[in-house]
């Protein structure tokens, strides 16, 4: 969902930059993060798009020749673009919250973005391996957010679970990734039926995870699972699976608000809580001591800036209301879309109550 | 306009390389990282490393094995690796069950070398020696540790040098050996997963377009498609476009009509790669100046779409049957005489201007504007 073309990982690479600079270790480097560890995008957002140019195209060329012709299609372009979709707002459901619909509701959308994603991850797990020198060896790490935590998921359960045309180099029990971070994870979120593969079952988890009923092997070593108390898409049906043991990590403590969107990528990456997990597991273990990391915690404010507190108070209590919202069945579909409009306006009202709040959602200034 | 507000953005993959990827003293190093850890491992200078161990490092080691490797011997190559790992002299329990592995190790090379189909099909387990730093709650690094696999191996700080050094820089080797004698199968992988790619993108871009019911229909028709590939049928169902119907009594008196053109029904067949298809549909024509028309649509890939409509009788009692077009087949067939028109001109232009030219370069076909 969202604007993300290719290159969309620069301001994530430069994220984790700047906040790996924060620590001893790394004072003053420019490339702190992205010069230790090699970094390969994966871009599945063109497929969405083409699919929804497909269907406006479509729409245009109806609704033209309906004017041009004074034939009445009103219901009919009012049942492609409303009807069948979540009503108002189209703006937003066009441009942000169609991603999401697509994935749960169409089949053929999601098999094409999962098999592209398929194909960039071997591709880029290969093309590492062939540039490594003598005695190297390379771990390697997936890292998602929001959506891509479910596209990542369903991407991985089929690489690692089936051959592919008699292949099976990587599957999970030929090869096994170091690091699964899930980022404002909602591999859960959506009506359970649509949920293609379930989260629970499936070869993506931790080797620590009971043995799955199938024998097939964990495909990661360790899962991080990073949610913050106010992301109500990380929290209407939260994947919280039980006695997956020690390497399926959910770190507390991730509540703070520098941004109007909670639920963004860099503004979750910016708690030292989230990015120190993915600084030492990444760089080096013993990068950020425990020490250093509770002294930067106890340093970092909550909410920034501080100014805002009326405008704080009535954004969050908002926020907190539709993480606590109720669906009428679980995973509603209709109603996800209604509340992530409704979460925009309460973003939007908080900004509105005190211009000092920092906000990354484009419109929202 | 809100683009990113909640941002469900992609997802992307950090790889990270032992070697190279920090750049920390040695002495600030435990023992125990000193010698497991790639990078570290590969800086170690000749003192550090000492007379009984040098040119053993993995680097060293793996470069050495480079003929073998080139050759294919993989069954040797596996020997040797376990030949310097004997040559270390570890026993006890963790002696046996590292030597238990190297014996695994021997059997998947070997047969990498012998079975054609195991080495491309990506039968070699690459995990099989892979190792785990863990700093809770002491430094260690783990080997041999999967599941339902009780026998695993631990380096620490305390475990005496000889043997975190044969342990480690033996795995560290094997497991770069066993990356390698799967690399035919991943790029094997990989080119097939990418012409799946290319099937999906020749479908998206080529393919009959599908309205969102369309979508969710040929979604969920299993039998239309194998598992993760498109559909090689396309259930075409009310399905909306916009069309060009000559329609008229006899072939001379057809005329023109815009119509809105709805398939309740139809079905489309794909070629393998999903660059062409074929298919027929019912279809209905609706216009503001004629009756409704019914009839039989047929799909030809790119080229178009065409049909036969029958109409009711009109108030005068004249049945006006039409050509149904896709807008692009018409746009395409209306446009072939405008454009024979304009090359006949320019031929004739161009002989004209040939017939009066001394030279040969005069005598050039007019250059594109």
């Amino acid at each position: 969902m969202g604007v993300n073309p290719p290159g969309w990982s620069h301001s994530i690479v430069d994220k984790l930059d700047e906040v790996t600079a924060r620590y001893d270790k790394f004072t003053g480097e420019d490339k702190a993060f992205s010069s230790r560890v090699r970094i390969e995008e994966i871009c599945y957002d063109p497929i969405f798009d083409k699919y929804i140019l497909q269907w406006a195209k479509t729409l245009e060329e109806l609704r033209a020749f309906a004017t041009n012709n004074a034939i009445d299609l009103g219901r009919t372009l009012t049942l492609l673009t409303d009807g069948t979709l979540p009503q108002d707002r189209s703006n937003v459901f066009w441009t942000t919250l169609i991603d999401p619909l697509f994935w749960r509701g169409s089949p053929i959308v999601r098999d094409d973005v999962t098999a592209t994603v398929m194909a960039q991850l071997a591709r880029g797990i290969s093309q590492h391996l062939d540039t490594l020198a003598d005695g190297e060896t390379l771990d390697v790490s997936v890292m998602s957010h929001s959506l891509g935590t479910t596209v990542m998921h369903d991407a991985l359960a089929h690489l690692g679970s089936e051959p592919f045309e008699g292949n099976e180099s990587l599957t999970s029990a030929k090869y096994q990734f170091d690091n699964f971070f899930t980022v404002a994870n909602v591999s859960l979120l959506g009506p359970p039926p649509l949920v293609h593969i379930d989260p629970f079952t499936s070869v993506v988890r931790p080797k620590t995870a009971p043995p799955l009923a199938s024998k097939l092997d964990p495909y990661c070593t360790r899962f991080y699972n990073f949610r913050h108390e106010f992301d109500p898409f990380a929290q209407w049906q939260p994947f919280k699976p039980t006695g997956w043991g020690k390497n399926f990590i959910v770190p507390g403590g991730i509540n703070h608000v520098h941004d109007v969107n909670v639920h963004g990528y860099t503004h979750y990456l910016d708690h030292p809580i989230v990015n120190s997990a993915i600084i030492n597991r990444l760089i080096d273990l013993q990068a950020i001591p425990d020490a250093e990391l509770k002294r930067t915690v106890a340093a970092y404010p909550r909410l920034a800036p501080p100014a805002c507190n009326t405008a704080y108070t009535n954004m969050l209590s908002a926020f907190k209301a539709l993480c606590d919202t109720n669906f009428s069945s679980p995973g509603n579909l209709d109603e996800i879309i209604a509340n992530g409009v409704a979460f925009y306006k309460a973003a939007k009202q908080g900004v509105d109550d005190c211009h000092g709040l920092v906000s990354s959602i484009p419109g929202i200034v | 306009m809100w683009t990113t507000a909640t941002a469900w953005s992609a997802a992307f993959l950090v790889s990270c390389e032992l070697a190279g990827a920090l750049a920390a003293p040695l002495a600030a190093q435990g023992n125990v990282r000193r010698d497991c850890l790639a990078d570290t491992i590969a800086r170690l200078s000749e003192g550090e490393i000492g007379a009984a161990w040098a040119g053993r490092r993995p680097g060293e080691v793996w470069s050495r094995l480079a003929p073998l490797r080139r050759q294919g011997r993989w069954g040797a190559l596996a020997d040797s690796i376990a030949a310097q790992f004997e040559q270390a002299g570890v026993t006890g329990e963790i002696g046996r069950r590292f030597a238990i592995e190297l014996d695994s190790l021997r059997i998947d090379l070997g047969r990498v070398e012998r079975d054609r189909d195991y080495r491309l099909n990506g039968g070699v387990d690459t995990r099989r020696f892979n190792l785990s730093e863990e700093n809770d709650p002491v430094e260690r690094f783990i080997l041999f540790d999967r599941a339902g696999h009780a026998d695993t191996v631990e380096v620490r700080d305390a475990t005496p040098q000889p043997i975190r050094r044969a342990i480690c820089w033996t795995a560290i080797t094997a497991r770069i050996a066993l990356v390698a004698a799967a690399d035919s199968a991943r790029w094997r992988l990989v080119d097939a997963l990418e012409r799946r790619v290319k099937r999906w993108d020749n479908f998206r871009d080529k393919g009959y377009s599908m309205f969102p019911l369309e979508l969710v229909l040929n979604g969920a028709c299993t039998i239309c498609r194998p598992p993760l590939e498109p559909p090689r049928w396309q259930v075409v169902a009310l399905h909306l476009s916009p069309a060009i119907e000559l329609a008229g009594q006899t072939w001379n008196d057809r005329a023109r009509l815009d119509v809105l053109a709805l398939e309740p029904l139809g079905l489309i067949r794909y070629n393998a790669d999903r660059t062409w298809y074929a298919g027929v549909s019912a279809v209905a024509t609706f216009a503001s100046n004629a009756p409704t028309g019914a009839g039989v649509l047929a799909h030809v890939g790119q080229v178009g779409t065409a049909g036969y409509v029958f109409r009711r009788r009109d108030a005068n009692g004249k049945r006006r049957d039409g050509v149904l077009l896709s807008l692009d087949l018409y746009r395409f067939i209306s446009g072939l005489p405008a454009a024979f028109k304009q090359d006949r001109g320019a031929a004739v232009q161009l002989l004209e201007q040939c017939a009066g030219a001394m030279t040969k370069s005069a005598c050039a076909a007019p250059a594109n504007p």
